[in-house]
């Protein structure tokens, strides 16, 4: 009896084991409903809110304020009455007791300065000042602020389909982003006492209300970006006279607020194909030194977007092109001041276009009528239509390759950001990869696009070897909530883009990756998908269970090292006597031979049975290697009983290969090997992962080809992000460290050198 | 008082400003070398993050790739490499059995800048005097203690990941705040 149950406990823990990676991800998903199906689409009740927004600004240059009137329209599309409203308070985030700073964890070694101390208590005046809330009646409506969260309360439930209006006013002081940070605020230019505004998260903002979440209202704690419903803009921005401004959206006015000249230049770049300069570096200058007085007003329209941003200056240079994606003239533009030249001026606008495009191809066409960078000293960040963008040159105009590249790379990823998640409007507060490694993802197919072996930082799958291998104590997996993730940008951004590399370059193949993963960006177009919504789709597009890499590359931490831990060799016995009994001759000569015997053959004159007849018997004197007539009988009679076919196969000289291959990082992934023979040629093998599917940690394949094998290499082009390729080869041969490469490249001189030497050279020394 | 002379010498740093790219990962291979006995080396950093750690009292000192052999900032970069990338190991001064524990002292042999933002560091450190372990047996002389926090200090996210080679053995550890220190025991 006891045999028995642990006969049954042993069986259902191996079944169990066997199930843990191929197993389906039914319980970790969300049960497809009216609102999501099963296929990864949206469901037939699917519904999402609507909130449009009617704003007048001032931004007063001389206090670095904000002050705004904003009117709020939300519609509630859902089958659910609201009692009440929430909004985020983003800009509460400056406040001296916001949770962001609180839960901030300090060492004294983080202070290394008392700059560093001033900077952790650098105090002013930030959030929101809300100065009232009423309805369109001017009563005044009930409020409660929870620190980056606002709840306005309703007299009676907002029924479904119906919709509210309410008119906030507000206040705040803008941020020294070059002393607090920040993704918005001012950055002071001490040489002209200028200021240059890059302003967003910047009016109180509707909540989204949802399906998933209900209110989306989790705090603003600095991390988790934004979740934000779509709706239409009306946006006065009024600002001193002499300044540019950039926005969501198209501007209505341009009439009042550009030069004759201006205007011109304007209607030249909307047909051109190349940058086309609407606004120099001399009025830029000019402006400078002027310092207008009086104001303008700045009038801007955006339709079915997710947020408003906009960016003022009187320092801005400005120059824009045209980019034609599908049967739509997109406006390309830049906006610089001139501390960004020569960089700016040459390559923001072209990226800007090129990105559209790209984009465009492998998710929807871009449906917005500008797009939009903007140069902002240090950081990165996105907005529908528009994003600021760091990549400064030195002050004497001089920059570094990789400041060019660090440019090139941040345009990219932050215009990329318009499809993911302005567009697919993924939820950023709870899952930073949905945008982020989308994002990615496709930026590292753009770069590709844009320059022959650019030098991006992540996409191919060897790049995040380094991060996933080994100890993964500090590591989390993909699908953690955006505010507990640790290593953000290897885990949000690299990871995930790495994996959608891996599924469009080995699992799935480009033709069916890129099929589905256009249909999940035409499905989720301007909706709020969720990670399940992604996952579905890309199987229910191509037909592919990703469920095992889903579970691996998302919800673990595992990585990826298969090891070739043996190999052996077997060859077909023909059963034909005249070629197996030559062959065991010739096996037997080739045997390696002792010395002593070697020495022996001279040494030894003669032996006793050489020297007399009569020592050999019949053993002794029989050729083992001889094929007689009772050889060939039997072979004649395994002739008769065996086909034609089968002989043939086994008279075809086949080589075969037993591998086993070893799973030491738990990740499973297809075994691409690679075989290489006497004469040169290789043949490759590739096999799905779903080999693992029973056994998990160990696996063995029988491969049989037409000569011998000289060598296996397991994952030739580094496709699966195996973090030691050390194990992968069979005979073992050891990869060299980075080290040893350096060592065995350093007689080369660098590029510096080689420049110096040329300059030397031409001075005549 | 140490504390207040503290503060006094460092006034005047600057406020430390970086790119918002959230990638705050370095990456270490050291091989232990027994032909040369050495430890042989590369460290990964991000270009950006290592050289505003290198600003000495708030001042750029130059960029790493501009620099050459004789630039200030690679006196400084291998400095700052030993300060924050040691190892202290069982050592035999004056007899084959271990009788001192001895601590790396690492030369920057040469760098190389990668266009996308990640730099190499290349590193060696004379150990000739290492205790291996001939047979079968773990004890301290055989453990190799390895700090490696660089970047700690200027990234609260920063998250550091050392693989050692020495013969058949590669283990790779990871090094958080808070957990500079592991240990790595030398199989025979």
């Amino acid at each position: 009896m006891k045999k028995l149950l642990i006969a049954i406990f042993t069986l259902s823990s191996s079944t169990l084991l066997a199930q843990t990676k191929f197993a389906q991800l039914d319980q970790l998903l969300p049960t497809a409903n009216s609102y999501r199906a099963a296929s990864g689409a949206p469901g037939h009740a699917y519904y999402q809110q609507k909130a449009d927004y009617k704003m007048t600004l001032v931004l007063d240059d001389a206090k670095q304020r904000l002050d705004g009137v904003e009117t709020i329209t939300y519609t509630n599309n859902s089958p659910d009455p609201l009692a009440y409203l929430w909004l985020q308070l983003d800009q509460n985030i400056y406040d001296q007791n916001a949770d962001s700073k609180v839960i901030e964890i300090e060492k004294m070694e983080n202070f290394k300065s008392v700059a560093d101390l001033r900077k952790r208590d650098f105090y002013y005046d930030g959030g929101f000042k809300i100065e009232r809330i009423t309805n369109m009646s001017g009563q005044p409506m009930k409020y409660y602020i929870n620190k980056t969260m606002m709840r306005i309360d309703l007299v009676k439930p907002l029924l479904p389909g119906q919709s509210i209006s309410f008119q906030i006013k507000w206040w705040y002081n803008i941020n020294d982003r070059m002393q607090v940070g920040g993704r918005s605020g001012y950055e002071y230019f001490e040489t002209d006492q200028n200021y240059l505004y890059t302003i967003a998260q910047f009016f109180p903002r509707m909540c989204v209300y949802n399906d998933v979440t209900g209110w989306q209202n989790k705090q603003f704690l600095g991390r988790g970006e934004f979740t934000l419903p779509f709706g239409d803009y009306e946006v006065s921005i009024t600002v001193p006279a002499d300044h540019v401004v950039a926005a969501t959206g198209e501007c209505q006015n341009y009439a009042s607020v550009l030069t004759a000249e201006q205007r011109k230049r304007y209607e030249l770049a909307k047909k051109s194909d190349s940058p086309v300069i609407i606004v120099t570096q001399a009025e830029a200058e000019a402006a400078e030194k002027d310092k207008a007085s009086k104001t303008k007003t700045w009038v801007y329209k955006a339709t079915n977007v997710r947020d408003f941003a906009f960016a003022s200056s009187r320092k801005f240079i400005w120059d824009a092109q045209k980019q034609t994606v599908g049967n739509k003239d997109i406006l390309c533009m830049s906006y610089y001041p001139k501390e960004g030249n020569p960089l700016w001026e040459r390559y923001s606008t072209k990226l800007v276009a090129h990105t559209i495009k790209t984009y465009s191809k492998y998710t929807i066409n871009y449906p917005y009528p500008v797009a939009i960078s903007v140069h902002s000293k240090w950081i990165g960040m996105e907005y529908p239509m528009i994003c600021f963008n760091g990549g400064r040159p030195e002050a004497d105009g001089t920059y570094t390759e990789g400041e060019k590249y660090g440019m090139w790379g941040v345009i990219i990823h932050e215009v990329g950001h318009n499809f993911f998640p302005m567009i697919i409007n993924s939820d950023e507060r709870q899952w930073t990869w949905m945008d982020e490694g989308l994002n990615t993802f496709v930026q590292y197919l753009t770069e590709q696009e844009w320059e022959r072996d650019y030098p991006s930082r992540r996409g191919p799958a060897y790049m995040i070897a380094d991060y996933m291998r080994g100890d993964v104590s500090g590591i989390s997996p993909i699908m953690t909530n955006s505010e507990s993730i640790q290593q953000f940008g290897n885990n949000a951004y690299g990871k995930p883009a790495t994996a959608l590399n891996i599924l469009r370059e080995t699992i799935m193949g480009r033709e069916l990756f890129d099929y589905a993963f256009k249909t999940y960006c035409e499905r989720w177009a301007f909706k709020h998908p969720t990670p399940a919504d992604f996952f579905r789709t890309m199987e229910d597009a191509s037909a592919v269970d990703l469920d095992w890499f889903w579970r691996g590359w998302f919800y673990s931490t595992d990585h990826v090292d298969i090891a070739v831990t043996d190999v052996k060799w077997f060859q077909l016995n023909t059963q034909n006597p005249e070629l197996e009994k030559a062959f065991l001759q010739s096996k037997d000569t080739q045997k390696d031979v002792h010395i002593g015997v070697t020495r022996n053959q001279t040494a030894i004159g003669q032996t006793v049975n050489e020297r007399d007849p009569q020592i050999d018997d019949f053993y002794g004197k029989r050729n083992i290697y001889a094929v007689d007539a009772l050889d060939l009988k039997t072979y004649e009679s395994f002739v008769a009983k065996t086909s034609a076919e089968d002989l043939a196969f086994l008279n075809a000289g086949k080589e075969l290969y037993e591998l086993t291959f070893e799973n030491l990082g738990g990740l499973v992934m297809p075994l691409i090997i690679e075989a290489t023979f006497a004469d040169g040629s290789k043949k490759l093998t590739r096999i799905p992962a779903e080999i693992w599917r029973i056994e998990e940690l160990k696996v063995s394949k029988v491969f049989v080809f037409d000569q011998p094998v000289v060598s296996f290499r397991l994952d030739p082009f580094l496709e699966t992000a195996d973090t030691d390729l050390d194990n992968n080869t069979w005979p073992r041969s050891l990869q060299p460290t980075r080290y040893q490469l350096y060592k065995q490249e350093q007689t080369r001189e660098n590029p510096m050198q080689r420049q110096q030497r040329l300059e030397q050279m031409q001075r005549g020394n | 008082m140490r504390k207040v002379l503290f503060l006094l010498l460092v006034i005047g740093s600057s406020f430390s400003q970086s790119w918002a790219h959230e990638f705050y990962f370095a990456y270490a291979e050291l091989a232990y070398n027994e032909m040369n006995q050495k430890f042989e080396g590369t460290l990964i950093f991000t270009t950006d993050d290592l050289e505003k750690a290198l600003e000495p009292k708030g001042s750029l000192i130059g960029k790493l790739e501009q620099s050459d052999e004789s630039s200030p900032i690679r006196a400084q970069l291998e400095k700052y490499l030993n300060q924050h990338l040691h190892i202290s190991y069982g050592c035999a001064l004056d007899s084959n059995s271990f009788d001192a524990v001895c601590q790396t002292q690492f030369i920057l042999e040469g760098i190389s800048p990668s266009l996308n933002g990640t730099i190499e560091c290349y590193i060696s450190a004379p150990a000739k005097l290492l205790y291996l372990p001939a047979y079968l047996e773990l004890n301290y002389s055989t453990i190799l203690n390895v700090k490696f926090d660089a970047l700690f200090e200027s990234f609260s996210g920063q998250q550091n990941k050392l693989t050692l080679i020495y013969r058949n053995q590669k283990e790779t550890l990871n090094f958080i705040p808070g957990k500079e220190m592991q240990k790595i025991p030398l199989k025979p």
